[in-house]
């Protein structure tokens, strides 16, 4: 019996340890999103206080292509709402592994618990 | 024991809880204590990039500055690649194209791009400064584990010695 518990154990520690390890990637993406989003922020603001006449460029490989500044402006709002959106589904998701990882912490103390009781008697 | 260590966790998973540190033990303060340093790196790290960013924009302002009336059809080199340069005769004085971030550059007047470098080096020097302060709160934190941890070291070691006296006094029988 307790050789089962022990597996149960080992299978729930794995499963734990996978999980945590999903959340810190997704802490790290959640991260970068962040930084993209400041960036794209800025160009937003440059975007609204320039005046229509001044010209804008779009790094394209090794190319400066111009642009029309409505166009480049557009672009960069949608690119700030989809930012928003990744990072709003990434907390959700990080949410989510949070609460599976704790319980999973909790079985396996449980668990733990169990397996003491067994070896004492 | 374990109110402890889930205090310490909570500490580690970053959220603000006030725990009295002199309450755990030497273990978790061990893991506080390497959570801080790894902070503080990451923090001074941080605060270097900023130094560089600015210093960067500086430069910048520099070349902008040296777009004199004189320089204008002086021969400039243009780099094609990092080791090819072509001759070339700068004919605008007048405009400049500015990096903006996300791959996007406008093009502005010698004064307004001066003036955009001028903004950006004041916010990347703000956030230096909070960055500074995150800083000398933490090294503060830091010091003050250090103290506890030292203090809990020497009270282990009294502890040890008080447990061998006994410890000897109950194998050599009693002392009156």
């Amino acid at each position: 019996m307790s050789a089962e518990q022990r597996k149960a154990l080992e299978a729930q520690t794995m499963a734990l340890q996978s999980v945590q390890s999903e959340i810190a990637t997704l802490v790290g993406n959640r991260q970068k999103l962040e930084s993209q989003l400041q960036e794209n922020e800025l160009v937003d603001k440059e975007f609204k206080i320039l005046d229509d006449s001044a010209r804008v460029y779009k790094m394209i490989g090794p190319v400066l292509v111009l642009q029309e500044k409505a166009e480049a402006g557009a672009n960069v709002e949608k690119r700030l709402e989809f930012i928003r959106d990744e990072i709003s589904r990434a907390d959700q998701r990080i949410e989510q592994l949070t609460k599976d990882q704790e319980k999973k912490s909790v079985e396996i103390f449980k668990l733990q618990m169990e397996l003491q009781g067994v070896n004492k008697a | 024991m374990s109110s402890a260590s889930t205090a310490a966790a909570n500490a580690n998973n970053g959220k603000n809880q006030t725990i009295n540190l002199e309450d755990l033990p030497l273990t978790q303060l061990q893991k506080i204590k390497a959570q801080l340093e790894e902070e503080l790196n990451g923090l001074t790290g941080a605060f270097s990039q900023m130094k560089q960013a600015q210093a960067a924009f500086r430069e910048c302002k520099g070349c902008i500055d040296a777009l004199t009336p004189e320089s204008l059809d002086k021969t400039i080199m243009i780099p094609l690649t990092n080791s090819l340069y072509v001759p070339g005769k700068l004919s605008n004085i007048e405009n400049v194209v500015v990096d903006v971030g996300t791959g996007y550059y406008v093009e502005k007047s010698k004064d307004d791009a001066i003036s955009y470098y001028d903004a950006k080096i004041e916010y990347v020097q703000n956030n230096a400064k909070t960055i500074q302060d995150t800083v000398e709160q933490k090294q503060a934190s830091y010091r003050g584990l250090l103290e506890i941890m030292q203090y809990k070291l020497t009270q282990q070691q009294q502890q040890q010695k008080q447990q061998q006296g006994a410890g000897k006094q109950a194998a050599t029988g009693s002392r009156a």
